[in-house]
């Protein structure tokens, strides 16, 4: 089944359902989201996924953006380099079946299939801010599993240094790859350690739907403290590795993307100002909502100490 | 057609791009209007500043005389590099400190706002008035549009993520054409006169 418009859970109703998630959810903690290979695209409202789903405290005092904002304003360079190309362009990308291969450091290597990879975990809500590095931001309430609790399952061995994640490269799926604006696949790394953090998330899906297509179908990263463009969309490869990756960003354009691409106020992209964002969608024409940009994007209470005595303005 | 309907016409033609966005505008269409009005109206500025270098080419191998059409062209690029500017103040919620420290730190900026008042300086002087107090000068002036477009090339470029973004190769090779079209003529005349010296 093809989720269409009607399928689209009003904002208002969704919000009011939160509630009712947070209820069930004491009863359907554990369950799994994907009980067959079509779970995945079907019963997406109603009987899919809200009972599946725990609410948690991530974000419960902000207000998302709506579905539209979300599904249509996209940075997603594989279907086009404008906003909107995204929403118009991703119906050509297949997200099911999907695999994910896990190599590298780590005792559980293989190709799993993406029911069988997300089936063990427990599925969350949380509302995380995203601060893009062209200085605007939205809040999107994701569902997803933690990061750390899934890559604890492969084993990684202590040289696993580093975790890359690749999206898939497919030049049929994702037309945008037919032009070399970026080394394809797209790549983004990790430390260790910001990927065991509890903050870091995989997202399968938003506002209690699988994720739509132009958002990183079927599966993507979500690492909130960082620019957008850490957050990968659409991994088919997740590789541990003991030696630091080069991201597609800092690939090229190295003098303004680096790895670490944490949100900070106080570095400057050489092109714009760092310090505030502009909040989608929010204020007038001629007064658009500005905010104050925040270290870490707000989250230093929980990734701060990863940085202990690092040189943010060198490690950008 | 009456020769009466023209100008007006191409005056529609030319502020149909400006009405489109006003009613995208108003229609809610716009996720984020800054964005999707600011790329829009610097993309328009540099078609028409293009289209005007155009004229005098395709006047050249036309029947008839397009030339009179020129100055409409080139007041409406600033018209819409005026509308891009405005947004970006907008979006710099006029706090005229950050503007600032934006042209004078960022060169992409930098160059940008200079294109627009030289482009502001053309159009001032676009006058029948000014041309005929200006003389001479008038034409030596108004080839400033030749470093205007250059200008402009190199902030479409410098502002795009990748090097390898299709837009600004593709209005680059027309930038470079339409000034080809001038300066080769130019560059021959000059080795001609040497050689003949």
């Amino acid at each position: 089944m093809k989720i269409t418009e009607h399928h689209i859970t009003d904002e208002k109703n969704y919000l009011n359902r939160r509630s009712f998630i947070k209820k069930s959810a004491k009863f359907g903690a554990g369950l799994a989201l994907f009980n067959s290979a079509s779970s995945l695209a079907e019963g997406v409202e109603g009987g899919g996924w809200s009972d599946k789903i725990t609410t948690t405290s991530y974000g419960k005092d902000l207000t998302p953006h709506s579905f539209k904002e979300i599904s249509n304003y996209n940075n997603f360079y594989e279907f086009g380099t404008g906003k909107r190309d995204p929403a118009k362009n991703a119906h050509t990308l297949k997200p099911n079946p999907w695999h994910v291969k896990i190599s590298g450091e780590c005792s559980k290597q293989g190709n799993y299939d993406l029911e069988d990879f997300i089936a063990p975990y427990q599925l969350e809500e949380r509302i995380y801010r995203l601060r893009c590095v062209e200085a605007w931001s939205m809040v999107i309430p994701w569902v997803g599993v933690s990061l750390a609790e899934m890559l604890k399952t492969f084993q990684p061995t202590s040289k696993a240094k580093y975790v890359v994640f690749k999206t898939l490269l497919d030049k049929v799926q994702m037309p945008g790859q037919k032009r070399p604006i970026l080394n394809w696949p797209y790549t983004e790394g990790l430390t260790i350690a910001e990927a065991m953090n509890p903050l870091s998330f995989l997202a399968v899906g938003l506002y209690g739907k699988v994720l739509p297509n132009q958002n990183g179908a079927p599966m993507r990263l979500v690492v909130p403290w960082k620019y957008g463009f850490k957050s990968i969309k659409s991994i088919v490869s997740i590789h541990f590795q003991e030696t630091m990756p080069l991201n597609t960003w800092q690939e090229q354009a190295s003098n303004e993307y680096g790895f670490y691409a944490n949100v900070n106020p106080n570095v400057d992209h050489p092109r714009w100002s760092q310090a505030r964002e502009r909040v989608i969608g929010r204020g007038s024409f001629f007064k658009p909502e500005k905010r104050k940009t925040e270290i870490f994007n707000g989250y230093g209470d929980e990734v701060a100490h990863l940085y202990a005595g690092l040189d943010l303005r060198k490690n950008f | 057609m009456s020769i009466v309907w023209q100008k007006p016409l191409l005056f529609v033609l030319l502020l149909s791009p400006f009405l489109a966005l006003v009613f995208d505008a108003f229609s809610g269409n716009l996720i984020d209007p800054i964005e999707e009005i600011t790329n829009p109206t610097g993309q328009w500025a540099m078609r028409f500043l293009l289209l005007s270098l155009l004229v005098s080419p395709l006047n050249k191998i036309l029947p008839f005389s397009i030339v009179k059409y020129r100055r409409m062209i080139g007041v409406f690029s600033f018209f819409y590099a005026s509308l891009h500017l405005s947004i970006y103040l907008i979006d710099q919620t006029f706090e005229w400190q950050m503007v600032l420290e934006d042209i004078t730190k960022r060169p992409y900026v930098t160059i940008g706002f200079s294109a627009f008042v030289l482009l502001f300086l053309l159009t001032i002087t676009s006058t029948n008035k000014m041309m005929r107090r200006l003389g001479r000068r008038w034409k030596k002036l108004h080839k400033l549009i030749y470093l205007i477009v250059i200008l402009v090339m190199v902030h479409f470029y410098w502002q795009a993520k990748s090097d390898m973004d299709i837009e600004p190769l593709i209005y680059s090779f027309i930038a470079l054409l339409l000034l080809s079209f001038r300066f080769i003529p130019f560059l021959k005349k000059k080795y001609f006169k040497k050689a003949s010296a």
